[in-house]
């Protein structure tokens, strides 16, 4: 792994939590 | 949750529904960013032990296991606690009090009733981030994106005007659990694509 890439794999991680994120919260408008 | 705070119930309350409505916002996020800090900070240990594309393969597989917990397969059914949020407060408190209280318990995502296994793959992913800075940010979204469709009863002031949002509310269940699944699949794919990558 070169340098930068190990960022760049926490960037994935991130934004893939980030829309986990936005898709939870709005799915949960439907909670009772 | 939409049809408890709307300007039409406020006004029967003599509260003001921005202020509520504010209150109950700020609650739900400074929620998610105390969860997904604290998650962060608790996986720091075991992140910096782990490669982060390992990490995105768990967050990735632990989506595609919640996705087929929620459609129902092989009997499986989402654990969950079975409280709500307590409805005599809106009673027994100022509107700004109760709101903020709704917010902050339905912003932490798993102190209420939770409906979809996305919410425990958020906080997953906040903690595999393995930072509180990154952990907050995740947080942060999940507690505005969990308050803001509040937003869409402003201009409810009649009591027909509250049973037509909660006639879209019931059109719209179906397509959002749908959605939610495709957002889940998009985005195992992504965590999958990114592991692959790095």
């Amino acid at each position: 792994m070169s340098p930068g890439m190990g960022s760049a794999t926490v960037h994935t991680l991130v934004v893939v939590g980030v829309a986990l994120a936005v898709a939870a919260g709005l799915r949960s408008t439907w909670s009772p | 949750m939409l049809g408890s705070i709307t300007p039409l119930g406020e006004r029967g309350r003599g509260s003001r529904w921005w202020v509520t409505v504010t209150a109950y916002v700020l609650g739900s996020a400074l929620a998610g960013v105390a969860v997904g800090s604290g998650l962060g900070s608790l996986g720091s240990s075991f992140a910096s032990r782990t490669a982060v594309t390992a990490r995105l393969v768990v967050v990735a597989l632990a989506v595609i296991a919640g996705l087929l917990v929620d459609v129902g397969s092989f009997g499986l059914r989402l654990p969950t606690v079975r409280r709500q949020v307590d409805e005599g407060w809106r009673a027994g408190y100022r509107g700004w009090v109760w709101g903020f209280g709704y917010g902050v318990q339905l912003g932490a995502g798993v102190v209420t009733v939770v409906t979809t296994s996305t919410v425990y793959v958020t906080w997953l992913a906040a903690a595999l981030s393995g930072s509180a800075v990154a952990g907050a940010l995740i947080g942060t979204t999940f507690g505005f994106a969990r308050a803001i469709p509040v937003l869409s009863v402003a201009g409810v002031r009649r009591p027909d005007q509250l049973l037509h949002v909660d006639g879209v509310l019931i059109r719209w269940a179906a397509p959002a659990r749908r959605a939610t699944y495709g957002v889940g699949a998009v985005v195992a794919c992504l965590a999958l694509l990114g592991a692959a990558r790095w």
